[in-house]
């Protein structure tokens, strides 16, 4: 046992505690995939046109709303950056794209207050995680 | 079906799997102009994102409701978020139900498909009786003709209404029409079978649905009832509110088609029986009714 939420605990509690910094000597079992292909399965767009234009909405609204966050962040503007993060795990986990949905649960949880030691590698992160989330949206297209 | 959020990415998704579903969909980003497109594209449901900026999505809906043009269409709001006093002030605003998100496909389906019903059977109440219409009615005998029911259809008709409504004036005409629909729900009532349906088809037009076996005595009842209130609520010659000319009392008509009898195709058909054996009664004097006995 690593910790305990006490009960009744809410999801984010729970997500807090699984995105907490393992101790060292410890290592994680499994990382979280990039993308969970069920997600556009189960809602009917899994191949074809249709989920290449919505892969790339998502592409090009990730972008801008990284961009805002990095500006928010210069401007110390926390709450810009928990609405544009919460917008953007909001579209994420609705299609799957599980990494940069879990990144964006922790930047909420770091913008008010601003903690920009612990936001601005953060936002690093989601950079990687959109353009690994490209990528292998990519790869699971290409197969159909 | 109007989608309602600020993100693209939702917007785009939403629209594209109720589209999949067969659900005709327009989209709306901005929640300013949410009542505008309501109007233009004629929704029959809204699906509206909460967390919105700059217009929120309570504020959407505030708006819906105080246009009398959205004021009734109904409003599903999409959020994660679960705290009683959000759900409960998006209630107090006019939402008619909620769905998580990211929501599942089949809920968000069967959400709609319950929230257009509801919209239909309010549209379709009668505001002076409360009884359902026509869409209720017809849905009803389609649905007993389909799974083949054995039931009754008896149309109700007030003789010379119009005539009546010309000379009395309409709020008298609605206080007899408002009377009819008591006496019906009251006969069908005391059958003690909840499945007949009363409704209010328009005007003076009624329709009750029963069982074939209780159709005749029903019909009894309701002319016995309507007569002995029609002497009451028919101003008497040289009263102060009896316009001049004859005055006779109201009487009523009702023409029964059963399935007792033929084999009805479709709930159209069934009316048309019901039509002709009323128009039998309606050429004589006094209240009666008339079943429709012909074989097929």
């Amino acid at each position: 046992m690593i910790d305990e939420p006490a009960r009744p605990f809410g999801l984010d509690q729970l997500e807090a505690i699984l995105d907490r910094p393992l101790s060292p000597g410890l290592v994680r079992a499994s990382c979280p995939p990039v993308v969970d292909p069920s997600c556009l399965r189960n809602l009917g767009l899994d191949g074809g046109g249709p989920a290449r234009e919505i892969v790339e909405i998502f592409g090009t609204d990730a972008a801008l709303r990284l961009a805002a966050m990095r500006a928010a962040l210069g401007r110390d503007a926390g709450q810009d950056i928990a609405d544009a993060a919460h917008a953007l795990r909001g579209g994420s986990a609705m299609i799957g794209a599980t990494r940069v949905e879990r990144i964006c649960a922790e930047i909420e949880r770091n913008c008010v207050p601003v903690n920009p030691p612990v936001l601005g590698p953060l936002l690093d992160r989601l950079d990687e995680a959109l353009a690994e989330t490209a990528a292998a949206f990519g790869a699971m297209l290409a197969e159909h | 079906m109007l989608v309602v959020d600020d993100d693209p990415l939702v917007l785009a998704v939403t629209a594209r799997v109720l589209s999949n579903k067969g659900f005709p969909c327009g989209t709306v980003q901005h929640g300013g102009d949410a009542v505008a497109r309501a109007v233009d594209f004629g929704a029959d449901v809204v699906l509206l994102d909460v967390h919105m900026r700059p217009v929120s999505g309570r504020a959407v809906l505030r708006s819906m409701r105080a246009d009398h043009r959205t004021a009734l269409v109904p409003v599903i709001c999409v959020t994660g978020d679960r705290d009683p006093a959000t759900l409960v002030a998006l209630l107090g605003a006019g939402a008619d139900d909620f769905i998580g998100k990211p929501f599942n496909v089949e809920e968000l389906e069967a959400r709609i498909l319950v929230a257009v019903r509801r919209r239909d059977v309010l549209l379709s109440v009668n505001p002076l009786t409360g009884l359902p219409g026509n869409l209720v009615l017809v849905a009803a005998i389609e649905q007993r003709l389909a799974e083949g029911d054995g039931f009754a259809l008896l149309h109700v008709d007030i003789d010379r209404f119009k005539a009546y409504n010309d000379q009395h004036g309409f709020v008298v005409g609605d206080e007899v029409i408002a009377m009819l629909g008591r006496i019906l729900s009251r006969t069908v009532d005391e059958l003690e079978d909840r499945t007949c349906l009363v409704a209010h088809i328009g005007g003076d037009d009624f329709a009750i649905l029963s069982p074939p076996e209780h159709a005749e005595a029903t019909a009894r009842a309701i002319l016995t009832a309507f007569d002995r209130a029609a002497v009451e609520l028919s101003p008497r010659p040289g009263a102060e509110s009896a316009a001049p000319g004859p005055n006779p009392p109201l009487s009523l008509s009702i023409g029964i088609a059963t399935t007792r009898h033929r084999k009805f195709a479709s709930s159209a058909a069934m009316a048309e029986a019901a039509v002709e054996s009323k128009a039998v009664v309606k050429g004589m004097a006094g209240s009666g009714f008339a079943v429709d006995r012909r074989r097929g």
